[in-house]
């Protein structure tokens, strides 16, 4: 190159490196990575929803990665009693959040990585997302992931590694997805159960998948070096998931450590104790009928294989009817069939306490006490 | 044992958020009958994603209730995708086509809504006394102030009188009157640009606002703001990262020996920092280019004599960055008296202007927040040089 062309070169090439981070190149609207420095579900779900209601996103885009301590999160219609045995988690110290977004139940805990990719509501594009995270795990990893017509990452086209649901609303959207870092499966299976309840429900049903660990195909693959891996990549797509190249990176706006809380972002205080309320995680269940049958012991009950059945119909997670319908000769001195238990335990809670008051209901009839506690197990049974 | 060196980044948040609704959506999918105070049917708007059908899951109105342009609907479901419908119109919803889990197609009707607001139809008293949340007070000021005839006014469930969606919308959020502000477009609308003019004019520090009532609103003040300030300059700088590990067993020693002697002289607690700071000043001596800063124009580099090393901390009113003077003519023990002197003055937020101007250079430590593997990372104005610390493994 002669001097002349060198020196234009020069020129041209100092004028891009010293041109402003904000500018986008035509098709890379600028982003930015937030990383939530919280742990509780509610506080990262709250944030989630604060920027998707408040955020302009028609000049950024911003791609918040979270993870949380070990939770269930349903979908926004769906029947948490359904989808995992309520009563059980919080021995397991587990809780339930309910998010906004559709779809089926997911399993959180600290070896999974959710990412949501916040735009415009014409920015939204599941794919494209997916994509980028895909190709994330090529690059950095050598993993073979692909997109399924279902928009679930699969591995090597078997295993499901994420599960993916979105919200859409004016101007805003969002579609956010899970990844099976590092979780503990053999937790998230006993939890995530799908044993016959009874429940007859129009709400969401989940789909299941085998799923695996991206750290069994990759040793050593952790959340912290998965959040770098799919961050830079996020930065150096386009909106179309196309790769800029790694010095697009540098003409993004970076990675940011968030912290939820009022002081950061106004309101989400009070966002994040609605989304911890019974009211949004249970009362939001859409409403349903749950009846269950129970083997009467044979000594409770002259008659061969009696069942005693429990049915309840539970509307916005309270009790709104129930009645325990009995078999002939189980009760000794009250009419036989069906027993429509009062009003007490309307209003209720789908939940432990309706058991209490079934108890004290039953107190008033003359029955012996084994049959009495029978029932109060069946009604608990039906509850969890 | 190992010292990873890595790179750090930060930033402040915007200031004014601005939705913006773009107006073609509303001349879409929908059919207009000739008279006014017409009953329109409000088809279910293309989702995207090739999706036809769709599942009812959540009714937010019903029939009889009045709604706002940009009021939510009803929520329905396609497969994964939860979305919210909002209206497209002010009026009274007179018909919901579909119940509660009902599949609903796109591009079929989703409600019927009698439309508010006809030429002879006004009626300022009902529509500025129901402006619980809608926009339908800025309609009825709209009108009285008498604009000259256009098609807008003769349609105005088309046009909504004098300003956009995106317009009304920002005007809502801020609680502004649209006839308030003078309309710089044709026919006296109110443009984008004249609300922007007349919130700056209203030297309103940009503040969320979030929709709901009863939210506490509190701006971005003092530190954090001027953190954001000087954040977002910083961006406009064009960056460059390198990223290394260094063997420190030495060094971890030499703090373990000296840590009691520095304790017993005034109670200076020593940690590693003041060695890095020493350290990075050394360093300096060797490449003055590196203490140097840029000016705005990017003509001159100017070198500058001291070693003004900033350290990035953590306090309760946000990231600030002091510095410590002088560096080249401290021992290390100074400079942890000093660094020190400056950890306390941000914990209780009373760090002076002259500790938080002047910085050269900045080092950061992100040892608290180890485990990320980040190349990005912010510089502040001024300076040119960041380096930040990981944690000792």
């Amino acid at each position: 190159m002669t001097f002349w062309n060198q020196g234009k070169a020069l020129g041209r090439w100092a004028l891009r490196a010293f041109s402003s981070a904000t500018r986008s190149s035509r098709s890379a609207t600028p982003k930015t990575v937030f990383i939530s420095q919280s742990d509780d579900i509610f506080a990262n779900l709250a944030l989630e929803d604060w920027l998707y209601r408040h955020h302009d996103f028609s000049q950024h885009r911003i791609l918040l990665l979270w993870r949380n301590g070990p939770a269930v999160v349903v979908g926004r219609h769906q029947n948490p009693w359904k989808e995992t045995h309520v009563g059980a988690l919080h021995d397991k110290q587990v809780v339930l959040a309910r998010r906004n977004s559709g779809g089926g139940a997911v399993y959180h805990d600290q070896g999974n990585l959710n990412l949501s990719f916040l735009t415009s509501r014409e920015g939204y594009n599941r794919r494209t997302n997916l994509t980028v995270v895909a190709n994330a795990l090529r690059r950095e990893f050598g993993l073979e992931a692909t997109v399924n017509d279902r928009d679930d990452l699969v591995l090597n086209g078997n295993y499901k590694i994420s599960g993916t649901a979105a919200k859409l609303g004016r101007p805003n959207a969002y579609h956010h997805c899970t990844l099976l870092a590092d979780v503990d499966l053999d937790n998230m299976k006993g939890i995530l159960n799908s044993d016959d309840c009874g429940i007859e429900t129009k709400a969401t049903d989940s789909v299941r998948s085998p799923v695996c660990n991206l750290s069994s195909m990759h040793p050593g693959l952790n959340v912290a070096s998965l959040m770098g891996a799919v961050g830079r990549e996020f930065l150096r797509s386009d909106d179309r998931g196309v790769d800029l190249g790694k010095s697009a990176i540098s003409r993004q706006l970076g990675f940011t450590l968030v912290n939820p809380t009022d002081d950061w972002f106004p309101g989400l205080e009070k966002s994040r104790a609605e989304l911890a309320s019974w009211g949004w995680r249970f009362g939001r269940t859409p409403d349903f009928t749950v009846r269950r049958e129970f083997a009467v012991p044979r000594e409770m009950c002259v008659t061969e294989g009696a069942k005693l059945q429990v049915q309840m119909r539970v509307v916005k997670g309270r009790v709104a009817s129930m009645s325990v319908t009995v078999p002939p000769g189980f009760v000794s001195n009250a009419p036989e069939g069906e027993v429509a238990v009062l009003s007490g335990l309307e209003g209720q809670k789908f939940s432990e306490e309706a058991v209490g008051l079934v108890e004290a209901a039953f107190a008033k009839k003359d029955k012996s006490d084994k049959k009495k506690r029978f029932v109060a197990e069946c009604v608990r049974r039906v509850v969890q | 044992m190992a010292f990873r060196i890595c790179s750090l980044a930060g930033h402040g948040l915007r200031g004014a958020f601005l939705p913006k609704y773009t107006q073609k959506q509303i001349i879409r999918c929908f059919r207009v009958s000739p008279q006014f105070l017409a009953t329109v049917q409000f088809n279910l708007s293309d989702i995207g994603e090739g999706i036809k059908e769709v599942t009812v899951k959540e009714w937010f109105v019903e029939a009889g209730q009045k709604v706002a342009q940009f009021d939510n609907i009803c929520e329905v479901q396609s497969d994964k995708a939860s979305v919210t419908i909002t209206s497209r119109f002010d009026g009274v919803i007179k018909k919901l086509h579909y119940k509660i889990e009902d599949v609903a197609q796109v591009g079929q009707p989703l409600v019927d809504i009698e439309l508010e607001g006809s030429e002879e139809a006004v009626k300022p008293e009902e529509s500025s006394s129901s402006s619980s949340s809608s926009s339908s007070d800025s309609d009825g000021e709209l009108k009285s102030s008498a604009p000259p005839p256009s098609p807008e006014e003769q349609m105005p469930y088309l046009f909504k009188s004098l300003a956009a969606p995106a317009v009304r919308r920002v005007a809502m959020e801020n609680k502004i009157q649209i006839s308030d502000i003078k309309g710089t477009g044709k026919g006296g609308r109110v443009l984008k640009e004249d609300i922007l003019a007349f919130i700056e004019a209203k030297k309103a520090p940009p503040k969320v606002v979030p929709k709901a009532e009863g939210d506490r609103i509190e701006p971005i003040k003092g530190v954090m703001k001027g953190m954001a300030k000087t954040m977002t300059a910083s961006l406009q700088i064009p960056h460059f990262v390198y990223s290394d590990e260094i063997n420190v067993d030495n060094l971890v020693l030499v703090r373990q020996q000296l840590k009691e002697v520095s304790f017993g002289r005034g109670g200076v607690k020593l940690t590693y920092m003041p060695f890095l700071i020493k350290a990075a000043s050394l360093a300096l001596k060797h490449f003055p280019v590196i203490n140097s800063s840029v000016d705005s124009e990017c003509q001159n580099i100017i070198y500058k004599a001291d070693h003004n090393i900033g350290v990035a901390m953590d306090t309760p009113l946000g990231l600030v960055v002091p510095n410590i003077k002088r560096v080249q003519t401290l021992s290390v023990f100074d400079v942890a008296t000093e660094l020190n002197r400056l950890m306390q003055s941000g914990m209780k937020g009373s760090l002076k202007p002259e500790d938080l101007t002047g910085g050269t250079f900045t080092i950061s430590n992100i040892g608290i927040v180890s485990g990320i593997n980040l190349d990005l990372f912010i510089l502040l104005v001024g300076s040119i040089f960041l380096i930040s610390f990981e944690k000792i493994l």
